[in-house]
């Protein structure tokens, strides 16, 4: 049998439990909470780290002013004419570079050219006997033309031409090209050159390919007739017509010195006629 | 730079004048010339040895070829460079000139920036 100071003993344990129990509901549900808004805390406070280390960075790179902005996009606008200037100042410099290296080549080619005429000149007139005159001359045509095939024509008593000197051809069968062929008659009336195209083989007759007159003065005494050329010559160069103007000039007033020479040098009376039979004469 | 001696070997003297006109272009060049082959062998025996030589081949005398042979022959010549001068059609003498230790050759008509060219080439003048 219980009795009632038993059964409020019983009553009291009870209640002790409950509170207990709510106790423990009420501690670990706050836990809870505060665990809740810890963790609420910490993100709160990450983001808000997050934004201070983005101010940091700022700070730490600091942006330029509008005015220090204008001034750069100016110093760039500077820099890119400048750029511009200096490669348009390139390009100039590039085709004045070309202008003058061609303008080198072209003195140059000048010089040369100039310097085989010196030469040339200066050997028609380095002998006042005819035989090396002429032996000037053809060494002239063969070795700064490139004539290969070619006769040296005065003008006969008569006003014929007659073959002088020869190179690689008969003087016989140069005086019949002379008389088959109307160039060279044509070149003596007109005291101009006859410089025809070079032919296949660089070799031609009757007509020789190139003809030019020779001349003392105004006075026209001869002519030189070429019928070959070497085969590797591919033109006549402006040299080549240079060289032909010179031996026509100089190589003629080289022909007349060399016979006033030797008439100086003689007792023995000219020889009459024309050009021709006094240069034959002299070369005997 | 020290003193470069060409000796120019030719009978003709139209052409020798072109030649040294032509070597006389190189800086510190001086020519020596000669007419015929035997001529060419006094000027090497009585002068100072020439950095190089061109010589024609068709010569009275002496021509280019026994010149070349004469000048290989001889242990103080044989490295001296030779340029023969030979006419195109002159294949047959240019060949044998080559065989006998020409070093190289120039084709007549001559162009002094041809002689130029061959001359700088062979003294390594760049």
């Amino acid at each position: 049998m219980v009795t009632s100071s038993a059964m409020a003993d019983g009553d009291d344990s009870s209640t002790l439990i409950e509170k207990k129990r709510e106790f423990l509901d009420s501690f670990f549900r706050k836990g809870a909470e505060f665990t809740r808004e810890l963790l609420a805390e910490i993100d709160r406070l990450r983001r808000h780290q997050a934004v201070l280390e983005d101010e940091l960075e700022r700070q730490g790179r600091p942006q330029p002013s509008g005015s220090t902005l204008s001034e750069l996009a100016a110093q760039i606008h500077g820099l890119a004419a400048e750029r511009d200037h200096l490669r348009a100042r390139l390009e100039n410099i590039d085709s004045d570079d070309r202008k003058f290296s061609a303008r080198y080549a072209e003195i140059e080619r000048e010089n040369n050219d100039l310097a085989s005429l010196f030469v040339a000149q200066s050997q028609l007139h380095s002998t006042l006997v005819v035989s090396e005159v002429i032996q000037v001359i053809t060494e002239i045509l063969l070795n700064f033309v490139g004539a290969s095939r070619f006769g040296i024509l005065l003008v006969d008593a008569a006003g014929r031409p007659r073959v002088l000197a020869t190179e690689a051809i008969e003087r016989a069968r140069a005086d019949e090209l002379v008389d088959t062929t109307s160039v060279v008659a044509n070149v003596l009336a007109s005291g101009r050159s006859h410089i025809g195209p070079l032919p296949e083989g660089g070799q031609s007759e009757p007509d020789p390919i190139v003809c030019f007159p020779l001349r003392q003065g105004s006075r026209l005494v001869g002519a030189v007739a070429v019928w070959g050329v070497w085969i590797q010559k591919q033109e006549l160069s402006e040299l080549d017509r240079r060289m032909f103007d010179l031996i026509a000039t100089s190589g003629g007033h080289a022909l007349e010195a060399a016979r006033l020479a030797a008439h100086s040098e003689t007792t023995s009376a000219p020889a009459d006629g024309g050009p021709y039979e006094v240069y034959s004469a002299l070369l005997q | 730079m020290a003193e470069l001696i060409a000796l120019v070997v030719e009978d003709s003297p139209t052409m020798r004048q072109l030649l040294v006109y032509a070597l006389e272009r190189i800086p510190d060049m001086t020519t020596v010339e000669a007419g015929d082959g035997v001529e060419a062998l006094k000027c090497l025996a009585s002068n100072a040895k020439p950095d190089i030589i061109l010589t024609d081949i068709n010569m009275p005398i002496m021509d280019g070829l026994k010149l070349v042979q004469r000048v290989r022959a001889d242990e103080k010549l044989r490295d001296v460079p030779i340029v023969i001068i030979t006419t195109e059609g002159g294949a047959e003498d240019r060949a044998r000139a080559l065989a006998l230790g020409a070093n190289a050759y120039i084709t007549k008509p001559i162009k002094a920036p041809q002689v130029l060219r061959q001359v700088k080439q062979l003294l390594n003048l760049g």
